[in-house]
């Protein structure tokens, strides 16, 4: 049973707070992202977590066992660091077996976790021989090979271009579902929490705002700051009476007592139709694959939609209407 | 060494106040001064002429111009004065000495200048000429801003080594500093006298190095870089490119055919001169005595090395910084204080003065900058991340500076020694004041003999002290094409 537990853990340098009481819970065999902009804490997290900073309170345990007072070798955790920071003087096949010991080097597992990382054969080669993507890989396997009761990915991907990332992304991923290994991953990237995450953990200045799953962090983040921050947000104040609000946009369903609030809609919840036009088309960002349309309503308000497929012309009347629930705050 | 040329000048006391008011310091400080500021002038002139053909124009042989930008570096400043006075024996005095000084020390400004040139973007100097402005314009306006801090560093550079200079002047018999505080200790055994004037000295190289600091404030030097790898735009000579042969030509027949040309001839003679027992036993001294100041060097050097790269903090700053003041310190200030420890504290006295041990320590603080640097940039290598994911793995610290820290730092650690062997090997003025009685170095014999003009009987040392001397230019240059275009 690898299970992360952290409890009430706070750090400050100097008079900075970096940690405010977090607390976290990693089921065996989860993908867990800790999300949040830069300055949040999250790498704090990690270090204090990985052991190479000591926490000023709180408790971390692994495994039902308190490690917090363990140096960083005896806590059986791996690390893959933002550049890999693969050892320069050493082969692939020897880094990645660093962290075995004895017979375990001769086992086969280091030609095992190369393979999981799609690197078979590459035992032999030296780090800078390597691609940036291909030498984040074998950090993960180097630190997959010892089968550490816990992985922590420092910002894997942070240093690949566009294109790239998103493949390393999902063969990280799926590397480490292939071994069974539980795994937090510390980002900025919301695309990248959310995409390959089973749950999502939300920080910012030094506290956890929500943990869940990447759906319900999305759907409904814990308060309009994650709301803005986990994807593109279309805001509108109304007043709820009876769990109904009345907007430009028609009646719109809330759960929230009666009184003013403001309503939460993604962009992808407006849906351009045929109907009554209610809104005129002001102003089209077009990226191929969707377009982002400023709609002005009849009352002067403007909101953004976001459409799939061929786009409207500026200036067209459109009948638009919403798709799902509206949150509201 | 700061520390502890205060503490020897507080022992002087209050004889340095009328020490202050003879007419030999100020003497001195207006010679030394205006040797520096010409031999900085002519320097910057020179460098960055030589740096701006080398890289801004379609000049031809551009690599043997850059070799023959760098080679003087390889003749101490004593050889090639020897070199000079062996072919003319009887120029002496300040044009002498500005001129061997300008033409062993300008490859200080070139070869900053050259680099900054080369990693400089293109695209400024494009945008100066596309609005309209000629070459001469674009270079005063835009290429000469752009390596003004690699320039001022260069220059100050020079400046710093006329400051610390003893060997050349005081082959050309031109008074500064340094050849007073020698003889007025070796002389005149006047112990007053040598402090004042050496902690004269020391004040005026602490400003140069301010100057240098400031210089090298990040807010001056230019963001943009050569990303791109684009050639530069390249200036015709067209018809002034025989002049500019002939000139270029000319600077390497002073800078390195004449003392080549009389090193040669004097060898030829002199090794039927010398008596090759007594080069063997100074070139074994020489040896053993800078085998000993490498290894000190760095047993002293690997753990401040490790920590300065390590730690970021003000201590580690500080330490930094102390270490490079002593490079700047000039040998003859440093050996004075070594000798003065040595016999105002009895302990050291008894044990030490006069002995070789002292005069290797004397080597070690002179070269620690030397080690420092070398050990410093390859533990940046071994960066600290290496070092905690070795620890997520399970090693220990011991295993850890076994497999990763000293594997990555070992090449940086022997370079750095090699560095500080081959300087030891032709270090002069600390090694007159420290040596053992007796003790005969290859820079030394080279300087007793030339002061009394047995040119002959010299020459074998100067040879060798080339020979050893080309050895770190030959890895500089090295080092430079590597990591430059």
């Amino acid at each position: 049973m690898s299970e992360l537990s952290i409890e009430g853990l706070r750090k400050s340098f100097g008079g900075t707070v970096a940690l405010d009481g977090v607390d976290l819970h990693v089921t065996e065999g989860d993908l867990v992202a800790v999300l949040g902009p830069s300055g949040c804490g999250k790498t704090t997290l990690l270090r204090c977590t990985a052991g190479f900073e000591r926490a000023d309170a709180g408790s971390i345990s692994v495994a039902g066992k308190r490690i917090d007072h363990l140096p960083p070798q005896s806590r059986r955790i791996g690390v893959v660091p933002q550049e890999g920071a693969l050892f320069p003087h050493l082969t692939v096949g020897r880094n990645v077996a660093y962290g075995l010991r004895g017979a375990a080097r001769r086992s086969g597992r280091v030609a095992e976790v190369l393979k999981l990382v799609g690197l078979g054969g590459f035992e032999s080669r030296m780090p800078h021989e390597l691609s940036g993507g291909q030498r984040q890989r074998v950090a993960l396997a180097r630190a997959m090979a010892p089968r550490p009761e816990l992985i922590l990915l420092d910002e894997p991907f942070s240093a690949l271009d566009a294109g790239l990332r998103q493949v390393v992304r999902a063969e990280v991923a799926a590397a480490l579902r292939a071994d069974g290994a539980t795994a937090v991953l510390v980002t900025h990237d919301q695309d990248e929490a959310l995409s390959l995450a089973g749950k999502v953990a939300v920080m910012r200045e030094g506290r956890i705002i929500q943990f869940a799953e990447p759906q319900e962090v999305y759907r409904s983040p814990a308060d309009p700051w994650t709301a803005s921050f986990v994807g593109d947000a279309v805001w509108i104040d109304a007043e709820v009476h009876d769990g109904s609000a009345a907007t430009s946009l028609g009646e719109l369903a809330a759960d929230a007592p009666d009184g003013p609030v403001r309503l939460l809609l993604r962009p992808e919840q407006l849906c351009l139709g045929e109907g009554d036009p209610n809104a005129t088309v002001a102003e089209v960002e077009y990226f191929g694959h969707d377009a982002l349309v400023s709609l002005e309503f009849k009352d002067g308000r403007r909101l953004r939609a976001r459409v799939l497929g061929s786009a409207p012309f500026s200036g067209q009347a459109v009948s638009v209407t919403v798709n799902g629930k509206a949150r509201a705050f | 060494m700061v520390y502890l040329t205060w503490r020897t000048a507080e022992a002087g006391g209050e004889a340095i106040i009328e020490q202050l008011r003879r007419p030999r310091l100020a003497e001195m400080t207006g010679n030394t001064l205006l040797l520096a500021a010409t031999v900085t002038a002519a320097c910057l002139v020179v460098g960055i002429a030589t740096a701006f053909l080398v890289s801004r124009t379609d000049l031809r042989f551009r690599a043997a111009v850059n070799l023959s930008a760098s080679l003087p570096l390889a003749v101490p400043t004593y050889v090639a004065a020897f070199a000079w006075r062996a072919a003319f024996p009887a120029v002496e005095g300040f044009w002498i000495s500005a001129l061997v000084l300008t033409l062993a020390s300008f490859p200080y400004v070139h070869l900053p200048v050259a680099a900054a040139l080369s990693r400089s973007d293109p695209a400024l100097e494009e945008q100066s000429r596309i609005l309209g402005d000629g070459p001469w314009h674009t270079f005063f306006k835009v290429t000469l801003r752009q390596v003004a801090p690699a320039a001022v560093a260069g220059g100050l550079l020079c400046a710093l080594y006329v400051f610390s200079d003893f060997g050349a002047v005081s082959i050309l018999r031109y008074e500064t500093f340094t050849t007073a505080i020698y003889s007025a200790w070796r002389l005149g055994f006047d112990r007053t006298g040598a402090l004042v004037l050496a902690s004269a000295l020391v004040v005026l190289t602490l400003a140069l190095l301010a100057g240098e600091w400031a210089a090298a404030a990040p807010g001056r030097k230019s963001k943009r870089e050569n990303d791109s790898g684009r050639a530069p735009l390249r200036l015709r000579l067209g018809r002034t490119a025989p002049a500019v042969y002939v000139g270029l030509a000319g600077l390497a027949a002073l800078s390195l055919g004449i003392p080549f040309w009389s090193l040669a001839r004097w060898t030829l003679d002199g090794v039927s001169a010398a008596d090759p027992a007594e080069v063997w036993a100074a070139a074994w001294t020489s040896l053993s005595l800078s085998a000993a100041a490498a290894l000190l060097t760095v047993a002293l050097v690997v753990p401040v090395g490790l920590y300065v790269a390590r730690h970021r903090g003000a201590l580690a700053a500080a330490t930094e910084r102390a270490v490079y003041i002593g490079y700047a310190l000039p040998g003859v200030v440093i050996g004075l204080s070594l000798v003065f420890m040595a016999i105002n504290v009895d302990w050291v006295y008894e044990r030490f003065y006069q002995s070789s041990p002292l005069l290797v320590f004397g080597y070690a603080v002179l070269l620690l900058p030397l080690g420092m640097g070398a050990v410093k940039a390859s533990a940046e290598q071994a960066s600290p991340q290496l070092d905690r994911v070795a620890a997520s793995l399970g090693a220990g610290p011991v295993r850890r500076f076994a497999t990763i820290t000293l594997p990555l730092t070992a090449p940086g650690i022997a370079a750095g020694a090699a560095l500080v062997f081959l300087t030891a090997m032709k270090e002069l003025p600390a090694t007159l004041l420290l040596r053992p009685a007796g003790t005969e170095t290859l820079a030394t014999r080279l300087w007793t003999y030339t002061d009394v003009a047995a040119f002959s009987a010299a020459a074998p040392y100067a040879a060798l002290i080339v020979a050893v001397s080309a050895v770190p230019i030959w890895l500089l240059s090295r080092n430079i094409e590597r990591s430059g275009p």
